[in-house]
């Protein structure tokens, strides 16, 4: 068995009878269940696992057009992401990704208003809600990682839903990205009032803002790439491994898949891996355009 | 008459001097208590410290299901900044020991994503037999919505795990820390990780904007059965609660009431209960004072160990 087929298996094998997967046992939530659609739509699974997967997540969703994350929770949330990149490729589940991609970009915060600029700009009150942020859940601050992926996420939709406010989301949400690099070079969770901008950056967030500034130049990150080479020295987990490996792909500077020292541990994990040695293969799913 | 007068006086002194010691008694007898025992390392017989501990406040164990809630924070198995695997599994022995119908070990840690990767470089998994068996993604549980019936904070409800309500006794585990918001972090600032983070995110940003001390005073609330057995053998001074410095106190600080361990903590550590604002919260809603607390094992002079503070809360110095 190749290694694509041993994490198929631990990812089939860890399905909930309800065509949901839960991150590690219990209930069905929607980031797992969407990572794991990612992963699958690579590989060669039958078409009714699919299906079965992409109605899961399908009627998981909200009026409003974002995703909750559980069905316990009635609060759409950054997952909405997660959903939107998984159906964009089941094309025969996606008609509410329109609403979905109207909520998620509805959820980048816009620019400053002039009397929080003056603020900013005169007495460096920085604002929690930073122009081109998202949060993970609505009304609060924006961090890295739901910017990076509602940055892939409305990517993925522009070209189908030809919506030019989209594209002004996307450059405000990658000024954003850019401006909460750690002093390493690197990413962490990304706040500036946390006094986070003084604490070292993580492998997941690093890897993954590359993805989502994949189509900013590589002269825009100055040390960042090669930092992002020195994490993979130390790898910590297989979430950080796989990110480094698919933001550095992004930017040209493809590594060889290794075989991961780490045990996968989540369904996230397995996921991310299968998805990781598609990109190594020539297709990161994250980044396909909307079917 | 006069021989009369003195035995009346006689007698009613008497009373009034048996029943000031009563109410005196009384008080002390109700008062919180908090035990602090010397733990000079992690090599020491730390099972069977918190056995005595559990003994001396008469905690009921046996048959009950047990929520050990350590605080795991980062992959550094080196720094001071998760409580050391070693005491929980100290804790999960002693609890054991007593007759605990379950053990579960539960955390959502509130930065990295990762639990069971940053637990195994952490070391829970080396120290702690069967751990990925007791342990509980409390980031990833399912969960149920939660209506907050007074709150302090702005928040009107949340969602939490369902594995923090399937417990009779649930234990904060936390390390002994400075904070550079709350002050200090310790065992009610140690709920923040039933929170979880597949709903509200990495952090748990949403008791930010409902206010940490009020946050940390709702939190505490929701869960009337607890035990806090704090770590304060190897402490974290400075920049806490990530970026500080390792401080050796040498103690262990434990007891039934939340709220009377962070104080006797505080004091230990040099700073002022009165200035940490969740405690004084909760003095306002409640009839609880700090200055009440009783203090058994080894008094707070004998182990008192000012921490540096970072300059924005040098304030909190008594």
């Amino acid at each position: 068995m190749t290694d694509a087929e041993q994490l198929q298996a631990m990812l089939l094998s860890a399905r909930n009878t309800d065509g949901g997967w839960p991150s590690r046992r219990g209930r069905s939530w929607t980031e797992p269940t969407a990572l794991a659609l990612l992963a699958l739509q690579g590989e060669h699974v039958s078409n009714e696992v699919r299906a079965i997967t992409a109605s899961w997540l399908c009627q998981r969703q909200s009026r409003d057009g974002g995703w909750p994350p559980c069905a316990a929770v009635s609060t759409s949330t950054w997952v909405t992401s997660l959903a939107l990149l998984a159906l964009a490729q089941e094309r025969e589940y996606s008609s509410g990704c329109p609403k979905g991609a109207q909520w998620l970009s509805s959820h980048v915060y816009p620019e400053l208003s002039m009397f929080r600029g003056f603020l900013q700009r005169g007495f460096g009150i920085a604002p929690s809600q930073a122009p081109g942020s998202s949060p993970w859940f609505p009304g609060t601050a924006g961090w890295v990682i739901p910017t990076a992926f509602g940055i892939l996420a409305l990517s993925c939709w522009i070209t189908r839903l030809q919506n030019a406010g989209f594209q002004q989301a996307i450059e405000r949400a990658q000024t954003y990205l850019l401006s909460r690099r750690c002093a390493d070079g690197g990413w962490n969770h990304g706040g500036s009032l946390q006094r986070s901008e003084t604490s070292p950056s993580y492998a997941e967030t690093t890897g993954l803002a590359l993805v989502a500034l994949a189509t900013v130049p590589a002269s825009s990150l100055g040390s960042t790439l090669r930092f992002a080479q020195t994490l993979l020295d130390h790898p910590d987990s297989t979430e950080g491994v796989c990110w480094l490996l698919m933001g550095l792909a992004a930017h040209g500077f493809p590594r060889p898949a290794t075989p991961m020292s780490i045990k996968p541990k989540t369904t996230q994990d397995v996921a991310l891996h299968l998805i990781t040695l598609q990109t190594l293969g020539g297709r990161n799913p994250f980044l396909q355009p909307a079917l | 008459m006069t021989t009369s007068l003195h035995r009346r006086h006689f007698f009613l002194g008497a009373l009034g001097a048996a029943l000031g010691c009563a109410r005196r008694d009384l008080r002390a007898f109700l008062a919180p208590r908090v035990s602090i025992i010397r733990a000079p390392s992690y090599n020491h017989d730390l099972t069977g410290m918190i056995r005595r501990i559990l003994c001396e406040h008469r905690v009921a164990v046996a048959g009950k299901r047990i929520l050990l809630k350590p605080n795991l924070v980062e992959f550094n198995a080196q720094a001071p900044i998760n409580t050391n695997p070693i005491l929980v599994s100290a804790a999960v022995e002693a609890f054991r020991s007593l007759g605990a119908a379950s053990i579960t070990i539960a955390e959502g840690p509130g930065h990295r994503r990762m639990t069971l990767d940053m637990a195994d470089a952490a070391g829970f998994f080396s120290s702690i037999p069967r751990f990925e068996d007791l342990f509980v993604d409390l980031n990833t549980d399912d969960v149920q919505r939660v209506t907050l019936a007074h709150p302090v904070s702005t928040l009107k409800e949340l969602y939490l795990p369902n594995t923090v309500f399937d417990c009779d006794l649930l234990v904060s585990l936390p390390k002994m820390k400075t904070h550079h918001w709350a002050g200090a972090t310790l065992a009610m600032k140690n709920l923040f990780g039933v929170v979880p983070g597949s709903v509200y995110g990495w952090p748990k940003n949403i008791l930010h904007w409902a206010g940490i001390d009020e946050s940390i005073v709702d939190l505490h609330r929701l869960f009337p059965k607890q035990f806090a057995i704090v770590d304060g053998i190897e402490a974290m001074e400075g920049n806490g609660p990530i970026l500080g410095t390792s401080k050796h106190v040498g103690v262990i600080v434990a007891g039934a009431h939340p709220p009377s361990v962070d104080a006797t903590c505080c004091q230990i550590m040099g700073i002022d209960p009165a200035k940490i604002r969740y405690l004084r919260l909760i003095e306002e809603i409640s009839a609880w004072n700090w200055k009440k607390t009783v203090q058994t094992g080894e008094s707070i002079a004998t182990v008192r160990s000012p921490f540096a503070l970072h300059p924005d809360l040098v304030r909190l110095r008594p």
